[in-house]
């Protein structure tokens, strides 16, 4: 083949500007860490990445639900541990002031603490996690629970309803089918959802069942500390919630169980998708600096032999 | 009988012919960097002994001398089948380069993968729902919320707006590459006008030979060509078979705005390329024009142009609006001031003036209704009426998850399911713009192999015409001696003949 000098500074130019190219690849690599300038530079890769993202964001999310959920039970496994205490003690002080050898002084005093408990009941039944009420069922903004009069007769009212009539326990007000029965639910996993609402009607109950009814029964029971077999009546009761309280604990504390093993995968799956994602994207530096500086040395030597080629010519050996 | 100066004569030629190849010599230097120029030689032949004459002059001696040299011709060193096959591969190199540049253009308009593309601002805006659904009664969530969906429609609107731009600049690029082709044609006939008249009398139009090959190359990257010299010197360009240039006839094209704009209704509409004067569509088979073309109106999965990419955001755009208004519309907002709870409310829309239709949506003008813009407590988180008049029940999340379900539906009609859409868009392109750009690579290797293959043949050594200019001073200085020597010769001759015994 018959070598020109314009064809020969028309390869030069041509390969020091693919190994130009080369170079600002792997700097390009470098100096943004990441392998991926244009999806059309690995079409296979880009998918895999793409994937590894939307199913990081999905897995973040139901991990961050899964975080709120579980401080949500914790916050209701509070509630309700307190809420056991109070029934553990009321127990204790109605069994003791159902004591045939109390006077009814004896019983006023009790009387009072037990007046003590109703109020620590009140405040644990409108207990609240981040502002949002944990018995209130979908009521998350005001306190379900309250005690308001009506026609000179004192009830509990939840969230606008009347529930229990303290004054007259006779007469219980009629609780409309369906209250208490809204839940609220997190998506935890895909297609997975998880009930993490807790009624404060299935946890202390209606009508003369109610703990705070029972509570205000013993109170005025003691109060007028004559009859032992009105206040012995309590001591059954509150055995019976206590029971309930810890059924309600137990189901709690399951949730809580099964929210705890799906974290530990969804943060295995965390790790999995990162590893996927920065497996496409990231650069491996070790290798991107030595392929850097390979093509740095084609490319000094394609410079320095170009220099050599075009400068002589049989003109700079003439005389 | 040699005449007495004859040797003179020859040794004159010999010395004007070196001084000629000297000149094309010095030519060729100072056009070895001269774009499409294609070195020259001096072709010479020896002449035939004077014969001839007339009557006893009439010498038919034996060893006959010849009378010198003359020039055949001035020729250029040119293989016209490496231009044929160097042209034909411009016309892909050319096709291919277009087609790369718009698709690594749109590549840089989707983004990906990063955190500012349709994925990410999907993927955070189901995110914020998902936030939504354990916090309805939060209005700032339901604000972050309003905020990813404006997020968005705006990235939708960026990319439409991005690709109908660069739809407009290859239309632009059509109108540019018609008129570079009119100017390249007129060109070519003069040129062929010429070197006609030139080549008449016999000698070799070397130099304008050069231009118009140059121009020719240039077309070839344009638009598929076909072309030929006649046994007259009559050079003829076709495309697709219909005349381009004839000698000295030539047809122009030009641009119609007239073609209807694939990527939707009511666009401008993009020019068409015909034959100037006529109705004929030019058949564009190749070079820059094919590629515009291709990059302008490719509307299908084989074909893929900027209206295919913003079909498919148009149809991502509509399934979104519609899916995501339907399970919107069964919620129920939540009371605020004087408002009661309403359900009903459309979340995205086309046109905040007109009542909802999904297939008057596109990538262009989803937006939010206003209901969604007056105020965030109008998104419609809850399952039932929120009841104002007990305590507020804003916490039911039920519509707010049946949203974030979407997310996972793989039954959405057209599109199938959000993400997985937007990811095969973002794959197609890819192995699209990849192939375009194989397919350009290796047009680039043999446009590049052909090129070395003709500047080799046709471009100029310097060490050669350093080794020529050699040769030819030398010639020169030795016809100059041959000349002294005849002169001494004929001094002897002349002057000193018969002067025996002086």
């Amino acid at each position: 083949m018959r070598v020109t000098n314009s064809m020969m500074i028309s390869q030069l130019m041509n390969n020091i500007n693919r190994n130009l190219k080369r170079m600002e690849n792997y700097q390009y690599q470098l100096a943004t860490g990441t392998k991926l300038k244009r999806p059309s530079q690995d079409p296979v890769g880009i998918t895999r990445s793409l994937q590894a993202r939307t199913e990081l964001s999905k897995v973040q999310q139901y991990r961050r639900n899964v975080e709120d959920a579980q401080a949500w039970l914790t916050q209701t496994e509070t509630a309700l541990t307190e809420m056991n205490s109070l029934v553990v003690r009321a127990y204790e002080l109605a069994v003791d002031g159902a004591n045939g050898d109390k006077t009814p002084e004896d019983r006023q005093a009790i009387a009072r603490e037990v007046e003590q408990l109703m109020h620590q009941l009140l405040e644990a039944s409108n207990a609240s996690y981040a502002g949002r009420q944990i018995f209130g069922g979908y009521n998350t903004t005001e306190k379900p629970f309250e005690i308001r009069m009506e026609d000179d007769q004192s009830f509990l009212w939840y969230n606008g309803i009347k529930i229990a009539n303290l004054t007259d326990p006779t007469s219980q007000p009629a609780v409309p089918a369906g209250v208490g029965s809204e839940r609220i639910e997190y998506e935890i996993g895909s297609g997975i959802f998880m009930d993490i609402s807790m009624s404060g009607i299935d946890v202390l109950g209606t009508g003369n069942d109610n703990i705070y009814a029972v509570f205000h029964e013993l109170y005025e029971a003691l109060m007028d500390g004559t009859d032992s077999d009105r206040i012995d009546e309590s001591v059954g009761k509150l055995q019976f919630q206590q029971q309930e309280i810890l059924s309600h604990l137990a189901e709690v504390g399951g949730k809580t169980n099964r929210l705890s093993l799906i974290k530990t995968r969804l943060e295995m799956d965390e790790m999995n998708y990162t590893e996927i994602k920065s497996h496409v994207e990231d650069v491996d530096h070790e290798q991107v600096i030595m392929e850097f500086l390979m093509a740095e040395m084609v490319y000094r030597s394609s410079l320095s032999v170009g220099a050599r080629i075009i400068q002589p010519t049989l003109l700079d050996f003439l005389r | 009988m040699r005449s007495t100066f004859y040797g003179l004569e020859i040794a004159r030629k010999g010395l004007f012919i070196s001084q000629k190849g000297l000149d094309v010599t010095g030519h060729n230097i100072a056009n070895a960097n001269t774009p499409g120029y294609t070195r020259q030689r001096l072709v010479t032949s020896s002449l035939e002994p004077a014969t001839g004459g007339y009557g006893q002059f009439t010498y038919t001696a034996k060893g006959q001398v010849g009378s010198g040299v003359t020039i055949q011709e001035l020729s250029q060193i040119r293989d016209k089948f490496i231009d044929m096959q160097y042209r034909k591969e411009n016309t892909g190199l050319g096709e291919w380069m277009t087609r790369t540049d718009a698709l690594q253009y749109i590549e840089a308009i989707f983004r990906e993968p990063s955190e500012a593309g349709l994925n990410a601002v999907l993927a955070d805006f189901f995110t914020d729902i998902q936030e939504m659904a354990k916090n309805p009664e939060s209005k700032e969530i339901r604000a972050l919320v309003r905020q990813d969906a404006i997020k968005l429609t705006e990235t939708l609107h960026h990319y439409y707006d991005q690709l109908i731009q660069l739809q407009r600049e290859q239309d632009t690029a059509i109108e540019i590459t018609v008129n570079r082709i009119n100017e390249i044609i007129r060109n070519v006939k003069d040129l062929n006008e010429q070197i006609f008249r030139f080549e008449l009398g016999g000698d070799k139009a070397n130099d304008l030979r050069d231009k118009r090959n140059l121009l020719v190359d240039e077309l070839s990257g344009l638009i598929k060509i076909e072309y030929y010299e006649t046994s007259d010197n009559k050079f003829r360009i076709d495309i697709n078979g219909m005349v381009l240039v004839d000698h000295n006839v030539y047809n122009e094209l030009e641009t119609r705005k007239d073609v209807q704009n694939p990527a939707g209704e009511g666009l401008d509409f993009l020019s068409s390329i015909k034959w100037k004067g006529t109705n004929i569509d030019v058949a564009v088979n190749g070079g820059k024009l094919k590629g515009y073309l291709d990059n302008r109106d490719g509307a299908t999965n084989d074909r893929m142009g900027i209206p295919y990419f913003i079909q498919q955001l148009n149809s991502f755009a509509r399934a979104l609006a519609e899916e995501f208004n339907r399970v919107h519309k069964d919620g129920w907002t939540l009371p605020e001031g004087e408002n009661e709870s309403r359900t009903g409310i459309e979340f995205f829309t086309h046109d905040r003036g007109q009542a909802f239709d999904p297939s008057k949506i596109t990538a262009k003008n989803i937006t939010l209704t206003q209901d969604i813009l007056d105020s965030v407590y109008n998104i419609a988180a809850s399952g039932q009426e929120v009841d104002k008049t007990q305590p507020d029940k804003q916490g039911d999340n039920a519509i707010a998850l049946e949203l974030a379900r979407l997310r996972d539906r793989k039954d959405l009609p057209g599109i199938g399911n959000f993400e997985d859409f937007t990811k095969k868009l973002i794959a197609d392109l890819a192995v699209e713009s990849s192939h375009s750009q194989k397919m350009l690579e290796g047009q680039q290797i043999l446009a590049d192999s052909l090129n070395t293959n003709r500047l080799s043949i046709s471009g100029v050594s310097l060490d050669e015409e350093m080794t020529m200019m050699i040769q030819y001073q030398h010639a020169y200085a030795a016809a100059a001696r041959t000349i002294s020597v005849m002169d001494e010769a004929l001094d002897i001759l002349i002057n000193r003949t018969g002067l025996v015994g002086r």
